[in-house]
């Protein structure tokens, strides 16, 4: 045993990077993130015999952590939805940042996109898994994990698309410079 | 409470079971993975689903059709995607980590 669990050890500290980096773009929140990772070590070692050896360790942790993820999610559903609602409502287009997506609005715009729709977003678009692979992590069906990506990158596109250069151009300098006028106007 | 064999199983608790019978019913799916995927999305398909992966040039963004700049949008979003997950990816393993399986390890060996 002395020798499998020096090469479990191995194997593990080889892939937390990836879930810290998975737990990160999940929850938002290094902290949290790292109690998850931590949490997700624990359980993975002491249910090792639940893994199908030859298998792939990577998306098994993916599936421990996010298992992890969501039933911590439904627990604190209540204060969850309070917080999103609240990074919502903060989610502002910023006019002098038009030209690029900055990284703080885009962080935001994930952070208030659905956990199952950021999940399957990340999985696909930034872990690297295939559809199939991303559809067996979250227990569900290929065409379910299909379309939460898609519904993910139509939110993100339309919550950020705004402040990209399609809006450059007189039109919207001048609706710029009429809304600043409304809007000071208001204050006075 | 002996079991047949005469051994009692110290671990396995109730409370972590899901991973367990999940992972039976996907057993399927996830024989049919590919095994060591490289850990960082940089793959062809990855390639094909987020459209082009060079910066946008702006004779593509002024006055270019609406597609366009969708997949140019989407592309960019592919990448800061990218860049947030794989930030947090290049960082070293911190301290408790190590410390955390080292103590794991070593509780091993005791028994």
């Amino acid at each position: 045993m002395n020798s499998d669990s020096s090469s479990l050890k191995q194997a593990l500290l080889g892939l937390i990077p990836n879930l810290r980096a998975f737990a990160v773009s999940l929850c938002g929140d290094i902290e949290r993130a790292d109690d998850l990772v931590q949490e997700t070590l624990l359980k993975a070692w002491d249910h090792l015999e639940s893994f199908q050896e030859g298998t792939n360790l990577r998306a098994w942790l993916f599936t421990i952590l996010r298992n992890t993820y969501f039933s911590e999610c439904r627990r604190r559903r209540r204060e969850v939805e309070d917080r999103d609602g609240s990074k919502a409502s903060d989610l502002a287009v910023h006019p002098g940042q038009q030209g690029h997506l900055d990284m703080q609005d885009f962080r935001r715009a994930l952070n208030v996109l659905p956990p199952d729709q950021r999940e399957a977003l990340i999985l696909v678009g930034a872990a690297g898994f295939s559809y199939e692979e991303a559809a067996a992590i979250s227990s569900c069906a290929v065409g379910t994990i299909k379309s939460r990506v898609n519904r993910a990158r139509a939110k993100l596109t339309e919550m950020l698309g705004v402040a990209t250069p399609r809006e450059f151009g007189p039109d919207s300098a001048t609706e710029a410079i009429v809304a600043r006028t409304v809007g000071s106007s208001r204050q006075s | 409470m002996a079991e047949k064999d005469g051994s009692t199983r110290l671990s396995a608790p109730a409370a972590a079971e899901p991973e367990a019978s999940q992972q039976e019913q996907r057993k399927q799916s996830h024989q049919s993975m590919g095994q060591n995927k490289p850990y960082l999305a940089h793959s062809k398909n990855d390639r094909e689903r987020e459209g082009s992966m060079d910066p946008p040039r702006p004779s593509d963004l002024y006055g270019a059709p609406r597609g366009m700049l969708d997949r140019s949008l989407q592309a960019q979003l592919g990448r800061q995607l990218r860049a947030i997950f794989s930030d947090v990816a290049q960082e070293p393993v911190p301290e408790r980590f190590i410390k955390l399986l080292e103590a794991l390890e070593a509780r091993e060996k005791r028994r």
